[in-house]
C-alpha cells in the first residue's frame, strides 16, 4: 500500500462508489477503505460458491443477546450476517421516556457495497418539488394540518440546486448502475432520456394494487429497481436467462449471489477493481481523521486484526452512512479538540450532527382472500407505484407540506421464516416477538394461520419527507463504547406533529388503494413506528450534515465540502437538507456522480 | 492433510468482524465465536458432500511467531496440518488459518498444537471432555445428525414435544411424509432424512435444535438442559411407570397448554422459572428447524418447504411456492444458483 492517494475513499456505498468509479477511471490513485466484508458474487468468487445466499438465516440469524448498559440489556436480537453486531458497535436510540435503546436499522449493512447489498433495490428520483420545499411552503396561502406554531415553513429548505442540475446525473446513475423501471407516469422530467432496462412481468398479487391505483385515478408506473433483466454493458454483467431467472423472494435484506442486483460492489467497483491505480481494503476500520489547518492530513485506521495504520489523500471523502459518518466526524473532533473541532463544527454553530432525518415511512398491509393465492416466491421487491401523491394539487388539498411515492412491496412475507418472524413485529426490533407470544398457534392452529397467510399477503408503503428538525441529531453516546473503546452514535430522535398528521393522511391512501383494489383481509394501516418506536430509525439514514448555501445553517457546501475545510467531502445521506419524497439510494448515487464531476475538475 | 488453497480475504472477512477487537479484550469477548472453525460450502469438486472447514488461530500479537497446526478425527490425529499466514494487503497479519475438506454428516474433535504444545481452539466454545477427562475441541459439518447436544431421553421427549408444534402429525401430511421419504433418493434417505424418520420426528426439527443449541444459540442449551429434565420429572410423576416419551398425546397437548399458560403442576420454578418462557424458546427452535435451508440439519430432504408447496394451493391447485428454482441442486433445482 502506498502512504498517498488522490483520494481516499470511506465507505463503498452508494456516497462512495460512484466517486471512485468516476475518479479512478479518469487516473487519480484511489484508496477505499470499508469496514465490512467483501463478498463476491458467484461469478467472481475463487471458491465458486458466493457468501450470499438463498438462506433465510442470513437476513435474520440466529438470536443473540444484548449486554450493553442499556435499557434493552438482555433482550434478544437477530441481525444479517452483515450488519453491525449490536454488542460490537450498537447505535444508541433515546426513547420518549428519556432511557435508552440499541436497536436494528436494517440497511446499513457492513459490507463492500453497503447498503445497497441488502436494500430492495427501490430507485427512485426525488421530484423537482421535494428541491424546492421551502419556496413551496412559503407561497401566499400555504396552510398545513399539524402544524399549530408555523414551524414547518421556516424548517423547510430548499437544496443548494434544482431538479435540472441533478437531472443529467440521475440518468448517469440509472445508466451504470443498471435499473429496470418505466419512465411514464413518473413526476419528475426525465430529460436525458430513459436508461431503464426492461421490469420483468409483475407478479400476479400486484394485479389488485394497479386495480386499486386505477379505481383512485392514481397513475401508476413500474417501480424503478436496481437489478438486472437483461446483460448490463456498462458493468460487464450477464443478465439473468430468462430475466424471469432474477425474481427470488431472498431479495429485500439479502445479498444477491448472482449479482443481478445492482450494488455498488458489482456495478460501480466491479468495473475498476484491477485498475493499478484503484485500491480496495475491505474490513478496515478508519477511527478519525487528522488535520493540518484546513487540510486533512491523515486517515487513521484499523487492519482487518486491529493493527492501527495511517494514509493520506490530497482529497478526502466520508461516505460511511449518515450516522457513522457524523460519527466519525465527531470522533476526530474529540481527539482534536483545537484544530479539527473548530473546523468541523463552524465555531460551535451546532450544526454537525443537527437536523437528522429519516422519512415518514408507512402504509397499509392486508391478506387478499380465498381462494385466491400467489406464489409470492418469484418475484422482486415491488411492482408498482405512483406520484399522484407528489402532485402540488394534492399536496395543497391535503395541507402536508411535501409529497410522498406510493408503491406495494411483494417480497414480504413470501418465505416460511418471515411469514412467522415478522408476525405481529412492528419493526426489526421486535421480529419474533408476535409469533413467540402467539404460542395458541400450534398444530391445527398453526395449519391455519398458514393456511390464512401464506402467499397472500399485500403491503403497500409510502415514503415521504420528515420535517427536519434541529433537535433530531447524532451525537456520541456519553457511555456506551463499541469494541474498539470508542463512543458510539447516541441518536436523538422525534418526530413532528405535522409528520404525524401527514402519515396519518398517507397511510389512509395506501388503505384505500387495497380496498379498492378488493383486499381487505386482516387490513391495518398506519405509520410503521408506534408510540414506543418514537425514537427509533427508519431504515433511511439521512441529514446530519447537511449542504447549503448558508454556512452558519449548514455543514457542508454545496459542493458537499466540509465548509471549514480545504479537502473533506461528505456525499452519503447525511448531506441531504430534506429526505425527499422516495427512497434516497439513487439520489445518493446521483449526487456523488455529481459531486466525482467537480472533484476531476479539481484534483 | 492437504489443505485447501487459502481464501485469504475470505477468512478476514469473518475475523475482521467477530474476532478483532482492542487486544486486551478477554476471549469472551468475542461476537458469534461458534462461527469458527468457519464450516461453508464446497462447490470446486464433484462431490457435492464435502464441506470447506477453515480453522483460524488468533496471536497474541505480532511477535508471537510460534508455528500452529490442527490435528483431529478427521484426519489421521497424528497427522498436523500446519495453518499458514492469513495476508492483509500482501502483509501477514495475527491470523493464521487453514481450509481443509470434510464429508458433510459427520462430527470431528480436534486440538491445536502451538509450537508443539496441544491445546483446545480458543475461539471455538464447543468443547467436548473425554473419557480420560481431556478437553478437545468439536466440530460438526453440515447436515449433521450425530446428536451432540442432547441425550436419547432428551431427544426422545424433544420428538414428542415438536410434534405437538408441528401442523404435521395429521393423517394428510402423514402421508405425504411418507411419500416424500420413499420416493428420495437414496443419498437424501442416508443423511438426516433418516435420522429424522428414526426419531419419529417429522423433517429433523430436533436435529436442528440439537445442532442449534451447540453452536449459533448456545447460551439457550442450558435452558433445554434444565427444562427437559423438569418436564420428565412432571410426566414421570403423572405417569408413574412410564417412559415421558411414551405417554399419551393428551398428556403431551395437556403440558402444552399449561406451559403456554405459564402454569404447570409439577414444574420447580426454583429450578427454572418460567415454561412459558422455554415454550416460547422451542416453538421457535422447531418451527425455524422445519422450515430452514436443510443444511443446519431440520427440514430434512426439504420435506418441509416440500409440504407448504404441497398443503397450500392456489385455485385450479397451482402451485404457490415453487422453492425448488430458488434452491440449488441437488436439494433444489435452480438452474444457475451454487451453493
Amino acid at each position: 500500500m502506498q502512504n498517498e492517494y488522490d483520494l481516499v475513499i470511506i465507505g463503498s456505498g452508494a456516497g462512495g462508489a460512484p466517486i471512485a468509479h468516476e475518479l479512478a477511471r479518469k487516473g487519480k490513485s484511489v484508496l477505499m477503505l470499508e469496514k465490512g466484508p467483501l463478498i463476491l458474487p458467484q461469478y467472481q468468487a475463487t471458491t465458486g460458491v458466493s457468501g450470499f445466499r438463498r438462506d433465510e438465516a442470513l437476513s435474520t440469524g440466529a438470536e443473540k443477546i444484548l449486554r450493553l448498559d442499556v435499557a434493552n440489556k438482555g433482550m434478544p436480537y437477530y441481525s444479517s450476517h452483515v450488519e453491525p453486531d449490536l454488542n460490537d458497535e450498537p447505535h444508541i436510540y433515546r426513547r420518549a421516556d428519556g432511557s435508552d435503546d440499541a436497536t436494528i436499522e436494517g440497511y446499513t449493512a457492513q459490507v463492500v457495497g453497503g447498503g445497497t447489498q441488502l436494500y430492495g433495490g427501490v430507485s427512485l428520483r426525488f421530484t423537482p418539488r421535494d428541491l424546492t420545499l421551502a419556496q413551496w411552503n412559503n407561497r401566499p396561502g400555504a396552510a398545513l394540518d399539524g402544524d399549530p406554531n408555523d414551524e414547518v415553513r421556516r424548517a423547510a429548505r430548499d437544496w443548494p440546486f434544482p431538479y435540472a442540475t441533478l437531472e443529467p446525473y440521475y440518468a448517469k446513475a440509472e445508466t451504470l448502475v443498471g435499473i429496470n423501471g418505466e419512465v411514464a407516469n413518473q413526476r419528475k422530467p426525465f430529460t436525458s432520456g430513459d436508461k431503464y432496462q426492461k421490469p420483468l412481468a409483475y407478479n400476479p398479487i400486484s394485479e389488485h394494487v394497479k386495480a386499486g391505483m386505477d379505481a383512485l385515478g392514481m397513475p401508476h408506473y413500474r417501480t424503478p429497481l436496481a437489478v438486472i433483466t437483461e446483460d448490463h454493458a456498462p458493468s460487464g454483467r450477464k443478465g439473468p436467462q430468462p430475466g424471469e431467472a432474477a425474481k427470488t423472494a431472498y431479495v429485500n435484506r439479502y445479498g444477491d449471489p448472482m449479482g443481478f442486483k445492482s450494488s455498488t460492489w458489482v456495478s460501480l467497483l466491479s468495473p475498476i477493481k484491477d485498475l493499478p491505480n484503484f485500491t480496495l481494503l475491505p474490513n478496515c476500520t478508519v477511527t478519525h481523521l487528522s488535520s493540518d489547518g484546513a487540510r486533512i492530513a491523515r486517515v487513521h485506521f484499523l487492519a482487518p486484526d486491529g493493527t492501527p495504520r495511517e494514509v493520506s489523500g490530497r482529497t478526502v471523502i466520508v461516505a460511511c452512512s449518515a450516522i457513522e459518518s457524523v460519527r466519525l466526524l465527531k470522533l476526530s473532533a474529540d481527539i482534536d479538540r483545537t484544530g479539527f473541532a473548530p473546523r468541523i463544527n463552524q465555531d460551535g454553530n451546532g450544526m454537525l450532527g443537527a437536523y437528522f432525518l429519516t422519512h415518514c415511512f408507512g402504509g397499509a398491509s392486508a391478506l387478499v382472500s380465498s381462494p385466491e393465492r400467489y406464489d409470492k416466491s418469484e418475484t422482486l421487491d415491488s411492482d408498482f407505484a405512483s406520484d399522484f401523491c407528489h402532485a402540488d394539487e394534492f399536496l395543497a388539498a391535503q395541507r402536508i407540506w411535501a409529497g410522498a411515492v406510493i408503491y406495494n412491496n411483494t417480497s414480504d412475507r413470501a418465505l416460511p421464516l418471515a411469514l412467522a418472524r415478522n408476525y405481529g413485529s412492528r419493526d426489526l426490533d421486535t421480529i419474533w416477538q408476535g409469533f413467540n407470544q402467539a404460542t395458541e398457534l400450534v398444530s391445527d392452529a398453526l395449519d391455519a394461520f398458514l393456511d390464512h397467510s401464506f402467499g397472500r399477503g399485500l403491503s403497500i408503503t409510502f415514503m415521504a419527507n420528515q420535517v427536519p428538525v434541529k433537535s433530531n441529531r447524532i451525537e456520541l453516546h456519553p457511555s456506551v463504547k463499541d469494541k474498539w473503546g470508542r463512543p458510539v452514535a447516541y441518536i436523538i430522535k422525534d418526530y413532528h406533529s405535522h409528520d404525524v398528521a401527514l402519515m396519518n393522511k398517507l397511510s389512509g391512501v395506501c388503505r384505500d388503494i387495497l380496498v379498492r383494489g378488493g383486499v381487505t383481509v386482516d387490513i391495518g394501516s398506519g405509520a410503521v413506528f408506534g408510540k414506543d418506536e418514537l425514537a427509533r430509525c427508519a431504515n433511511h439514514i439521512l441529514g446530519g450534515a447537511r449542504f447549503g448555501t448558508d454556512r452558519t445553517d449548514s455543514v457542508l457546501d454545496p459542493d458537499c465540502r466540509a465548509w471549514g475545510f480545504d479537502n473533506l467531502y461528505v456525499t452519503d445521506g447525511c448531506f441531504m437538507p430534506t429526505s425527499g419524497g422516495a427512497n434516497p439510494t439513487l439520489t445518493i448515487q446521483a449526487n456523488s456522480f455529481r459531486v466525482a464531476d467537480i472533484l476531476a475538475s479539481r484534483i | 492433510m492437504q489443505t485447501e488453497p487459502l481464501d485469504h480475504t475470505g477468512v478476514l472477512n469473518l475475523a475482521g468482524k467477530y474476532l478483532a477487537r482492542r487486544a486486551d479484550a478477554p476471549v469472551a469477548d468475542y461476537a458469534e465465536p461458534w462461527r469458527f472453525p468457519v464450516v461453508d460450502s464446497h462447490h470446486a469438486g464433484n462431490d457435492p458432500d464435502l464441506n470447506r472447514v477453515t480453522f483460524v488461530w488468533r496471536a497474541g500479537g505480532g511477535d508471537d511467531r510460534r508455528p500452529v497446526a490442527v490435528v483431529g478425527t478427521f484426519d489421521s490425529l497424528w497427522d498436523a496440518t500446519p495453518l499458514e499466514p492469513v495476508l492483509f494487503d500482501g502483509q501477514p497479519t495475527l491470523y493464521r488459518a487453514a481450509t481443509v475438506l470434510i464429508r458433510k454428516g459427520q462430527a470431528h474433535i480436534y486440538k491445536f498444537l502451538v509450537d508443539g504444545q496441544a491445546m483446545a481452539d480458543p475461539i471455538n466454545p464447543q468443547r467436548v471432555v473425554l473419557d480420560n477427562g481431556v478437553e478437545w475441541s468439536r466440530l460438526f459439518t453440515e447436515q449433521c445428525a450425530i446428536s451432540v447436544s442432547f441425550e436419547s431421553w432428551e431427544l426422545a421427549i424433544l420428538a414428542r414435544l415438536t410434534n405437538e408444534i408441528l401442523p404435521l402429525t395429521g393423517d394428510d401430511a402423514q402421508r405425504f411424509m411418507d411419500l416424500y421419504y420413499f420416493t428420495a433418493d437414496k443419498r437424501a434417505r442416508e443423511t438426516a432424512f433418516h435420522q429424522a424418520f428414526r426419531l419419529e420426528q417429522p423433517i429433523g426439527a430436533v436435529n436442528f435444535i440439537d445442532k442449534l443449541v451447540a453452536r449459533e444459540e448456545r447460551h439457550r442449551l442450558g435452558d433445554y438442559k434444565v427444562c427437559l429434565k423438569l418436564i420428565a420429572d412432571v410426566l414421570r410423576s403423572r405417569f408413574p411407570g412410564m417412559a415421558p416419551a411414551d405417554v399419551s398425546k393428551d398428556a403431551y397437548q395437556d403440558l402444552y397448554q399449561q406451559m403456554a399458560q405459564g402454569k404447570v403442576d409439577g414444574w420447580d420454578t426454583s429450578r427454572y422459572q418460567s415454561p412459558n418462557f422455554f415454550l416460547q424458546l422451542l416453538r421457535r427452535h422447531t418451527y425455524t428447524g422445519a422450515f430452514s435451508h436443510p443444511k443446519y440439519g431440520g427440514n430434512a430432504g426439504a420435506a418441509g418447504w416440500a409440504w407448504l408447496e404441497h398443503r397450500f394451493r392456489g385455485p385450479k391447485d397451482a402451485s404457490c411456492f415453487n422453492w425448488e428454482r430458488a434452491i440449488e441442486p441437488p436439494i433444489g433445482a435452480s438452474a444457475d444458483y451454487v451453493a
